[in-house]
């Protein structure tokens, strides 16, 4: 992702062409203090949080508007650094993303249900997105998000992101039920964007395990026997979930200015400006540029011309973190391959071990003998030996 | 036709460390940039988060459980396991937290206030409990709530079928027939609490007990250069 600018604590921005000044007085740990001079909008005298104070309005229209800056320096179409960590387990796979102070969790995981009946060959696919007590306040009881729920189920189920039909184990008896549990740990705004993300990257970091279906009996008999065998990891590879493509979402905020009917438009809302905006747009696009949802919301009216140039700048962002999102989801993959094949291999090491059978240590990936051989270098390799003639020599050859 | 199915998992993992080995404890300060104080403790897969606000002044007047006087010092504790847990669950470990850090807090600095601590389990994989306790315990510092010493638990469990006892029990690894989560106090590791479930045969506790305490004395070590406290011990 692009790092945004920093404005340093203390410097003090010209804004409303010199009528007044923006200073950004301290950046404490809940947020940025700042105080807002100017004649045409309210003064504000002391420095206040901007979670709490009324004057916050004030101060974030006068820093867009005059400055054409953001409160924490960015500029406004520029988007927080991202950072995502991924975990992998037997039959789970987690991704948790940092957007800014924004953190989520989505963890994804998988049984074998019966279907439903009236798509007796489609997987399952649910979304729950909650708000987690450490995120909520002052509700301080877990809560699920409805809002964002939808917004996720519409961008990665309904654009039929999962192709549901490859989930099918037996038809009309067992078809694999995924889950996807999203937790909003810290909100600092932007959640729609997060929730989207972390879900994709936890679907494609994940592997589903194996199975084997085994038939016995015929038509004939009139009992039909089915014994379906999951595979462990370890036993057998477990496969990464058939996606068709991936969707990603960029939210746009709308602030209405003193001067314009045209909106002034901001990239990855902070938490301070979802609370000022006049109105967001959630654009949810795939790599090919195919719009998989859109939903628009707020009071503020937008032109379609600028509808549309805005879909254009969120299809060139959803390229820059997909390309991001892969480099990511590729080192975290051969990391979790590096740790299950030291695995594996140590249960075989330890197999050979109790069995003195010079044929089963032959078979081992891991000689007994190996280390000697990588501990030696090439002089050793290659070191000349005294030969019987040397011996005669006076003085003797190397040894 | 009938049929019939039938459904199994082949293969599994068995337990890669010792009987009496601790997973690699780890803790990271300050996630929850909204929150006071916030801490995250992972055991191998099982990770708890917790977040801290407060203490701030408490509206009404709260009867506190503890002290019986009105307006006192109010512990609230919010718990959310992973997504299999049922309800009733974590009704039981929300009061488990509570009994074990309200003692510890002292409370008489903070007049009229209550403190909200959320936790957040995103995976069980054995000892969820002690984890709980622990990422409390680092969240409460860093939030620099006056505590009388710093809660460390840890888990130790009877196996299901050799009948040894180990100590942190994986879910995924290490069936057991019962387990039991030690709280002790740091630096001095005064034994203060313990949670069991399952049959444990009573002769055996004092060496569950000892095989624990021997654990979190790592455990404290390594948070006490997490928060970075220091400590008069």
């Amino acid at each position: 992702g692009s790092s945004p600018e920093r404005q340093q604590p203390g410097a003090a921005l010209p804004v409303g062409r010199g009528r007044g000044t923006l200073q950004v007085v301290q950046e404490g740990k809940r947020g940025l203090f700042a105080t807002c001079r100017s004649s045409q909008y309210p003064t504000m005298t002391e420095a206040a949080p901007l979670d709490k104070s009324l004057g916050n309005r004030a101060a974030v229209l006068a820093a867009l508007f005059d400055a054409n800056l953001r409160f924490d320096g960015r500029k406004p179409l520029a988007w927080r650094t991202l950072h995502l960590q991924l975990q992998r387990r037997e039959g789970f796979g987690g991704a948790e993303i940092e957007m800014g102070k924004t953190r989520v969790l989505a963890e994804v995981s998988a049984e074998l249900v019966r279907p439903h009946p009236d798509r007796p060959t489609e997987g399952l696919l649910q979304f729950n997105v909650e708000l987690s007590p450490t995120a909520s306040w002052p509700s301080a009881t877990a809560h699920p998000s409805i809002e964002l729920t939808r917004m996720v189920e519409r961008g990665i189920r309904d654009s039929q992101a999962l192709d549901l039909e490859a989930l099918c184990v037996v038809a009309h008896e067992r078809v694999w039920a995924l889950r996807v549990e999203t937790t909003v740990l810290d909100d600092d705004g932007n959640l729609i964007d997060a929730c989207v993300l972390a879900c994709m990257a936890a679907l494609q970091h994940f592997r589903r395990p194996q199975v084997s279906v085994d038939v016995r009996g015929g038509e004939s008999d009139g009992l039909v026997t089915r014994k379906v065998t999951v595979h462990h990891s370890d036993e057998k590879d477990a496969l990464p979930l058939p996606l068709h493509h991936v969707p990603l979402c960029v939210t746009f905020g709308f602030f209405q200015g003193p001067r314009s009917n045209v909106p002034e438009v901001v990239a990855d809302m902070t938490r301070a400006e979802e609370a000022v905006a006049a109105g967001r747009l959630s654009v949810s696009l795939n790599t090919h540029k195919d719009l998989c949802a859109l939903r628009k919301g707020g009071g503020c009216s937008v032109s379609p011309s600028m509808l549309l140039m805005l879909t254009q700048t969120a299809a060139l962002r959803v390229q820059e973190v997909h390309g991001w999102l892969v480099a990511q989801l590729k080192s975290a993959d051969e990391k979790a391959n590096k740790e299950r094949q030291l695995r594996i291999r140590g249960r075989d090491y330890e197999a050979a071990r109790s069995v003195p059978d010079p044929k089963a240590m032959l078979n081992t990936a891991v000689h007994p003998d190996s280390k000697a051989i990588e501990s030696l270098d090439y002089n050793d390799l290659h070191k000349t030996y005294a030969t019987w003639e040397d011996d005669r020599a006076p003085g003797g050859g190397e040894n | 036709a009938l049929s019939a199915m039938s459904e199994r998992v082949v293969g599994g993992r068995k337990r890669q460390r010792e009987d009496g080995a601790l997973r690699p404890p780890e803790y990271t300060m300050g996630l929850v940039s909204e929150a006071d104080g916030s801490a995250r403790f992972g055991l191998g897969a099982t990770v708890v988060t917790a977040a801290v606000r407060g203490p701030r002044l408490s509206k009404g007047s709260a009867l506190d459980a503890l002290s019986g006087v009105s307006g006192a010092f109010t512990l609230d504790v919010h718990f959310r396991g992973p997504a299999t847990m049922r309800q009733n669950e974590t009704g039981r470990w929300k009061t488990f937290l509570a009994d074990v850090l309200r003692p510890l807090i002292l409370a008489e600095r903070y007049p009229r206030s209550c403190l909200t601590l959320s936790l957040h389990c995103s995976h069980d994989d054995g000892a969820m409990l002690a984890a709980a306790v622990n990422a409390a315990a680092a969240a409460l510092v860093d939030a620099g709530v006056e505590l009388r010493g710093i809660p460390v638990a840890c888990q130790a469990g009877v196996d299901r079928d050799r009948k040894s006892l180990l100590l942190d029990p994986q879910r995924s690894t290490d069936p057991t027939s019962a387990e039991a989560t030690f709280v002790f106090v740091a630096p001095e590791m005064h034994p203060v609490a313990v949670h069991q479930s399952g049959p444990i045969d009573p002769a055996s506790l004092p060496e569950l007990e000892s095989m624990a305490q021997q654990a979190c004395v790592s455990i404290a070590n390594l948070a006490r250069h997490a928060v970075g406290v220091e400590t008069s011990a």
